[in-house]
């Protein structure tokens, strides 16, 4: 049986669903029926409720499988040509709010750390966020990316080149400092 | 290198972005040993990467309005598609032999009859409360110990005068400078709200004991929450930061509103409001809270956080309660506080079973309460004397 409700466990999740959706670079609209769908189906099918070790990560799965499955929908009924994953964006919104620092100061912190993810690709930016924001493995990545997982850590390795090269030399500075 | 003061100035830091965004093995060891030769700043660096992951990257848009819209219209959906599947199957059952409904009908028989079985035996279905004597709110300083019968307003100026205002009675002014520690006692059936030196504002629910000095002399504003529960507004002062201690942690203000429960008989939790806090369990390692957030301590030592409704948590300051598929249990045991009723669940009866969602008002008067947690759940009240007994709408 259902150890939680749905409420629930949608209270936990549904902040992430959202945001991860939203930096794929959908509409809140388009958005808000897939996680409607996702929850609806998570709900019906108790027999898969049971298997589910990881909630989070099958929900994950199912609103980007939802997602497209909509958006592609629509995009022939309106008779243009779908857009492939793999060239889909990946814009995170950077957020800071601290009422003890400055207006400026806040728009500094965010510029820089925009900047930072910009030198970084649309994919290498979702791989990151994925590891190291909601913390999946590999192996979760793999399957939410729909590459192997050795593509995976080619793709982060190529990440974490990227920001070495440029901002990673002012390390040795400090530590000459 | 760059001085750190707050944890603000770690999210400027283009290496420490680094670190957090992609490590590789030389900004891992730096960090590494920059921990270990900074360990006082520890406590920063630690709210700076959660701060970039829980908001900074990841900082959800939704309002309250837009996700509780989304819920609700799952929940119908789901509904809907339950009641689809109940006429779906009565439609297959329908069509079926008659024998078949023949022994469908003797089937139900035997159900309902079994299920009235359980109906009837009064004393299963059944929970029963008792209401309790009510006893004094008192407010004890190192000077005198004062008893109130009614709801009190405490109000503490700059220089530690304090006024009282109790419910239908005159104004108090007691002069409390000298006191370092006082103590106000709320009883099961009370509640009172105090304003601290520093204009702080807390409300206390039923049943709470808080420690509190006249004035915050020291670097620290320390106020310890012995048991029971408090919504409090903590007036933003950078240099003297704040802290809220319990039995089992401590909360440490960063300007803020949030609400503490330590109740014995339930899980001890944090609900943050607005701003930020951060919770320390006793010689553990601190967790930081985001708005909407709840902390549940468990007895490990560990808390679990999730997004909540947060007007559930803190709904009682302004005189009403409001559930949302919360258990019967859990329903009575606020409204036993609040009122001073002990209700009794050594009997496991499956009205205990029953959830509640909706909005209860804690008017004066207990029967309006009953009346309305009666709708709420299906059920229906009695009342004898000092007991009240819960029973099933249809008995």
């Amino acid at each position: 049986m259902k150890t939680e409700n749905i409420a629930s466990i949608y209270n936990r999740y549904v902040d992430d669903l959202y945001t991860y959706a939203l930096y794929l670079g959908f509409e809140k609209g388009i958005i808000m029926d897939a996680i409607h769908d996702v929850f609806c189906k998570f709900a019906a099918d108790e027999k898969q409720l049971q298997d589910v070790s990881n909630i989070k990560f099958y929900l994950f799965k199912s609103l980007k499988n939802r997602i497209y499955d909509i958006y592609k929908a629509q995009k022939k009924y309106i008779g243009l040509s779908t857009i492939d994953a793999q060239d889909a964006p990946f814009n995170i919104q950077v957020t800071i709010e601290d009422r003890l620092i400055g207006q400026e100061e806040q728009q500094q912190i965010k510029n820089q750390l925009a900047e930072m993810l910009e030198s970084l690709t649309e994919r290498q930016r979702e791989i990151v966020y994925l590891r190291y924001v909601q913390e999946y493995d590999y192996e979760q990545i793999s399957e939410l990316l729909n590459i192997s997982v050795h593509g995976c850590r080619k793709l982060l390795s190529k990440a974490m080149q990227n920001l070495r090269e440029k901002y990673g030399t002012l390390i040795f500075l400090f530590l000459l400092s | 290198m760059p001085t750190y003061t707050r944890y603000t100035d770690f999210l400027k830091d283009k290496q420490f972005i680094r670190w957090q965004l992609v490590p590789d093995e030389e900004v891992e060891a730096y960090w590494k040993n920059f921990i270990e030769q900074n360990p006082d700043l520890n406590p920063d660096l630690e709210q700076a990467i959660d701060y970039l992951k829980t908001t900074g990257l990841n900082n959800s848009t939704l309002t309250d309005a837009e996700r509780l819209h989304l819920l609700n219209k799952i929940e119908s959906t789901i509904e809907r598609s339950v009641k689809i599947t109940k006429i779906r199957r009565i439609i297959q059952l329908s069509v079926a032999s008659c024998a078949a409904i023949a022994l469908l009908i003797v089937g139900l028989n035997h159900f309902v009859f079994q299920e009235k079985k359980i109906h009837y035996s009064a004393d299963k279905e059944l929970i029963v409360g008792n209401l309790l004597n009510n006893k004094d709110i008192q407010l004890i300083t190192e000077e005198d110990s004062l008893s109130f019968q009614n709801d009190v307003q405490v109000e503490f100026d700059k220089t530690g005068k304090a006024k009282i205002r109790q419910v239908d009675s005159e104004e108090k002014t007691v002069e409390l400078t000298k006191s370092k520690q006082n103590t106000l006692i709320v009883p099961y059936g009370k509640r009172s709200t105090l304003t601290l030196s520093d204009g702080s504002k807390v409300w206390l629910n039923s049943g709470s004991v808080l420690e509190f000095p006249a004035q915050f002399t020291g670097n620290n504003r320390e106020v310890r929450l012995a048991s029971g529960e408090m919504y409090i507004e903590v007036a933003p002062d950078g240099k003297k930061p704040f802290h809220v201690r319990t039995s089992d942690f401590d909360v440490k203000v960063y300007g803020t509103k949030f609400n503490v429960s330590t109740y014995a008989d339930s899980p001890q939790s944090v609900v943050l409001v607005e701003g930020r806090v951060s919770l320390q369990p006793t010689n553990k390692k601190e967790t930081f809270l985001s708005p909407s957030e709840q902390a549940t301590y468990s007895d490990n030592g560990t808390f679990n956080r999730q997004k909540v409704d947060v007007n559930q948590f803190i709904s009682w300051k302004n005189g009403y309660l409001e559930f949302d598929k919360t258990p019967m249990t859990e329903v009575l045991k606020q409204i036993g506080r609040y009122y001073n009723l002990s209700f009794d669940f050594d009997n496991d009866v499956n009205l205990q079973r029953r959830t509640c969602t909706g909005k209860i008002y804690l008017s004066e008067n207990l029967d309006n309460v009953m009346t309305t947690i009666g709708l709420l759940s299906s059920t229906k009240y009695i009342k004898d004397n000092n007991q009240v007994f819960i029973i099933n709408e249809s008995n």
